[in-house]
C-alpha cells in the first residue's frame, strides 16, 4: 500500500510491515496503524509511520540490543489483544527520543507486538524498574562523535 | 463531573460492560476494582500521563543527531541507502 509521510515523502509498504495497535498509544488513541520503515541504521533502528496520520512517526530500537538483561512483563490482558499464546513470538520496541544532548529509550513502556498476528500494545505499568528516559547515547558520546 | 457516593462492594456502571467497584475503603485511601473488555486500557492517570507526554516527545523528535549511533559491542555502523 502506498503510505504517504511528511518525513519520507510517499512510501511503498507491504502489508506484512503494517502493526495494528487496537487501543492505540498514550497521547495518539486514533492511531490504530503503523508501518515499519528501515532506518538509516538497520537493524538496530527503525521507524514507525502512522498510516492514518502522515506527520506521525516514531523511531524505535530493540532494547535489548542496548541493555542485555532486558525484560519486561506481558499482562494477560494485553496478551488477550494481541492474540500472544507464547512469549517467544513478542517482539519489543522502546521509543526513542531526544532530551537535549541525550537520546534516550522509552524501556518503562515498550511496544510488545506478536508477530505472527502483527498486533501490538504498548505496556503501560506502575511497577517498572525501567526509565521512560534510559539514555542509549550522549551526543557527546564517541557513538556520535564526528557524525555531526 | 458526575460524583456518586458508593459504599464498599457497591458497584458503577459504565456503558454496558465496564464496571467500577469499591473494594475497600481505609482512611483516605479506596481500592477500586475494574471489570472492563480487554481492549478498554484501565491506568492510574499519572502513570498513563508520563507516558503519553514521553511519547508526545518521542513524536517530536526528527532524527536530527547527524548519524545514529549503534549499540556497543554491535558490529560497526551500518550504512544502508
Amino acid at each position: 500500500m502506498l503510505v504517504h509521510t511528511v518525513r519520507f515523502g510517499s512510501v511503498e509498504v507491504e502489508s506484512s510491515r503494517v502493526l495494528e495497535f487496537p487501543m492505540g498509544l498514550p497521547g495518539f488513541a486514533r492511531i490504530r496503524r503503523l508501518a515499519i520503515l528501515w532506518a538509516e541504521s538497520r537493524e538496530v533502528f527503525w521507524w514507525l509511520q502512522a498510516i492514518d496520520d502522515p506527520a506521525v512517526s516514531f523511531l524505535v530500537t530493540d532494547p535489548a540490543l542496548w541493555v542485555p538483561d532486558y525484560e519486561v512483563t506481558i499482562r494477560p490482558e494485553d496478551s488477550i489483544v494481541l492474540g500472544l499464546d507464547r512469549s517467544e513470538d513478542a517482539s519489543v520496541l522502546a521509543l526513542v527520543s531526544r532530551h537535549g544532548d541525550r537520546l534516550t529509550a522509552n524501556l518503562r513502556s515498550p511496544l510488545v507486538v506478536n508477530a505472527s498476528t502483527r498486533r501490538g500494545v504498548q505496556v503501560v505499568s506502575a511497577e517498572s524498574c525501567w526509565s521512560l528516559r534510559h539514555e542509549i547515547a550522549s551526543i557527546e558520546s564517541p557513538a556520535l562523535a564526528g557524525v555531526l | 463531573m458526575l460524583v456518586l457516593s458508593r459504599q464498599r462492594d457497591q458497584t458503577i456502571m459504565i456503558g454496558d460492560d465496564i464496571e467500577v467497584t469499591v473494594v475497600d475503603i481505609r482512611g483516605d485511601r479506596v481500592r477500586l476494582g475494574f471489570r472492563a473488555p480487554s481492549e478498554v486500557p484501565v491506568h492510574r492517570k499519572e502513570v498513563y500521563e508520563a507516558i503519553r507526554r514521553e511519547n508526545e516527545r518521542a513524536a517530536a523528535f526528527r532524527g536530527d543527531v547527524g548519524r545514529l549511533p549503534t549499540p556497543p559491542g554491535h558490529e560497526g555502523s551500518r550504512e544502508t541507502a
